[in-house]
């Protein structure tokens, strides 16, 4: 069955979009990992523009985080300080990012960077999770935590060099505004680039380098993540003209479903043997974008500007 | 009554001689086409236009279906340390959004003055000689030509015919008795606004006994015309539109999992994880 996504221009099977948000949903379960960075190059493989893949991304992830950010929040795991201060870099970089998005499309080369920036993230999220995770299979865990553990001290002792410190009471720590600010604006404009939420930054840099504990991380990514992709979709919506809503609410149909049967599956499965399989994955999805890199295309002409207008 | 008379004998006079002119202009040819607009709704996937018409007895039939083309951007690739990447950007004016020809016979057995009068091109070369392919060179525009003007024409006449806009469908017009038909295979990237669906009779010289051209309206209706007017038009309400939309859709559906969950699993369901 066929539908006319309105803004992409084109029709697309009604199936294979909301499979693809149901296969990446059901990992997102799995690994309770946001699949943002999963679902966009997954969109642009099937032929959907990549600026319109990315921006209705950004869309659909307002639908899917928002219930489990108010969840977290009665909950009392939003650490409110720590995620408003996060909020003013994550505006400022998601409304950076879409004016990037819209200059690197006048000149053509929005894809080739976004593409890049994919490489290297889905290298280095794919490539710890294997090492990781064929570390703890083997049973050397401890010794791969050693370094992880130096880098965030080094790091730490940095970022209280910093100026203006102030006190996250709810997350029982003491650090610069300057730096929640700046990761802020570096996951806002990774959101208009690559259609992501960013979790697999902000999580870590939130558990590690900030030391919050790992509850209150993640009541508080999800309730930045909300507002961060409310902003990017506006900001989409008026620099590129690139966000579909009927792409999006197909994916958040798929991704939902897939979700809710990913977090039940996820009771019967070893969590490093699942690590594994999400490390190949990532890094399958990411040696494709290599090959789409390296290898002489099918035509040295494109559309400047695929998508987002007729 | 007597002026009345005199009126009704002028009106009747007036319709005898425009109707002559009328006849005279499509001498011989002419056509309806079944739908007569093409409609882009959510259901879109392309469509079908069936033309039936009169020509003259034995004459080939050639139908052309054009859209006016609207400058566009194009990017080349080149290979920078490795990666292929765009290394120079041009606009192309003046080749048509759309060019479809369908014949009764084979095209090349109309001599080439014939398909010059017609616009009707196989290798598409006359959009070569027509288009016009200009670079910024800093602030200024400047026109290529040659080699490096015809990489851009050819890559986009390529990238037309890869969605289905431009093609060559020989031996697709049923002639018959004077009469003939056919089904024009308009595909879903088809160009906003009005095509011309021009027909043509050539006779067996290879001489062009007649021709007509009837515009056929393409436009976005329901959904897609509502959203994509206001994405260009108004696209802040349309932002806002849209995260209303996925926070009651995101909202609801987290409310009817719990509804379904606590009757199935007796639990509350669990969150996306995002």
């Amino acid at each position: 069955m066929e539908i006319y996504l309105p803004i992409a221009g084109m029709p697309v099977n009604v199936f294979l979009i909301i499979g693809l948000g149901a296969a990446v949903g059901v990992l997102s379960g799995l690994f309770g990992v946001g699949g943002g960075f999963l679902l966009t190059p997954l969109l642009i493989f099937s032929g959907i523009p990549p600026a319109v893949a990315a921006a209705s991304d950004t869309n659909q992830i307002v639908a899917a985080s928002a219930s489990g950010a108010l969840a977290h929040k009665r909950l009392g795991n939003v650490d409110m300080k720590m995620g408003i201060t996060f909020l003013i870099g994550g505006v400022l970089g998601g409304t950076f990012g879409a004016q990037l998005v819209r200059v690197l499309r006048g000149f053509g080369n929005y894809d080739f960077t976004m593409k890049i920036i994919y490489v290297i993230m889905l290298a280095l999220v794919g490539g710890y999770m294997l090492i990781e995770s064929i570390n703890a299979l083997k049973g050397t865990k401890k010794k791969a935590a050693a370094p992880a553990e130096e880098k965030p001290s080094g790091f730490r002792a940095f970022v209280a060099k910093l100026p203006f410190q102030t006190e996250f009471k709810q997350s029982g720590i003491r650090t610069s505004v300057l730096f929640v600010v700046g990761l802020g604006f570096m996951v806002g404009c990774l959101a208009a680039m690559l259609g992501v939420g960013g979790g697999f930054i902000t999580m870590p840099a939130m558990v590690y380098l900030l030391g919050m504990p790992t509850i209150v991380a993640i009541g508080t990514d999800l309730f930045q993540i909300v507002f961060t992709t409310i902003n990017v979709t506006i900001q989409q919506a008026i620099a590129n003209h690139t966000v579909d809503i009927v792409l999006a609410i197909l994916l958040f149909c798929g991704s939902t479903l897939g979700a809710q049967v990913g977090a039940r599956l996820s009771k019967y499965f070893k969590g490093e043997q699942l690590r594994i399989i999400l490390a190949i994955i990532v890094l399958i999805v990411m040696a494709k974008l290599v090959m789409s890199l390296v290898m002489t295309p099918d035509s040295l002409i494109h559309l400047k500007a695929a998508g987002g207008g007729h | 009554m007597k002026l009345f008379k005199k009126g009704a004998a002028l009106i009747c006079a007036l319709l005898l001689v425009f109707g002559f002119a009328g006849s005279a202009l499509a001498a011989g040819v002419d056509f309806s086409m079944t739908p007569g607009t093409v409609d882009v709704g959510m259901d879109f996937a392309g469509t079908q236009v069936k033309v039936t018409g009169t020509a003259p007895e034995g004459s080939n039939v050639i139908i052309k279906a054009t859209a006016p083309g609207h400058p566009q951007g194009l990017a080349r690739d080149g290979k920078v340390s490795g990666l292929w990447m765009t290394v120079e950007t041009a606009t192309v004016k003046g080749a048509p959004g759309m060019y479809q020809v369908w014949t009764s016979g084979s095209i090349n057995d109309i001599p080439a003055a014939a398909q010059k009068e017609m616009g009707v091109d196989p290798e598409f070369s006359a959009i070569m000689n027509t288009a016009e392919v200009t670079t910024k060179d800093g602030e200024k525009t400047v026109t290529l030509t040659g080699d490096r003007a015809e990489v851009y024409l050819k890559g986009l006449i390529d990238i037309y015919k890869e969605k289905g806009l431009y093609t060559i469908n020989e031996g697709t017009v049923q002639v018959n008795n004077g009469s003939f038909e056919a089904v024009l295979d308009i595909p879903a990237s088809v160009p906003r606004g009005e095509l011309s669906i021009s027909v043509y009779a050539v006779d067996q010289d290879g001489t062009v006994l007649a021709d007509i051209t009837k515009p056929l309206m393409v436009q976005d209706v329901g959904l897609v015309a509502t959203l994509g007017h206001m994405a260009h038009e108004n696209p802040v309400a349309y932002g806002i539109t849209a995260v209303v939309i996925a926070l009651a859709t995101g909202l609801t559906a987290a409310n009817l999992f719990k509804i379904i969950f606590a009757k199935i699993f007796k639990d509350e369901g669990v969150s996306a994880g995002h």
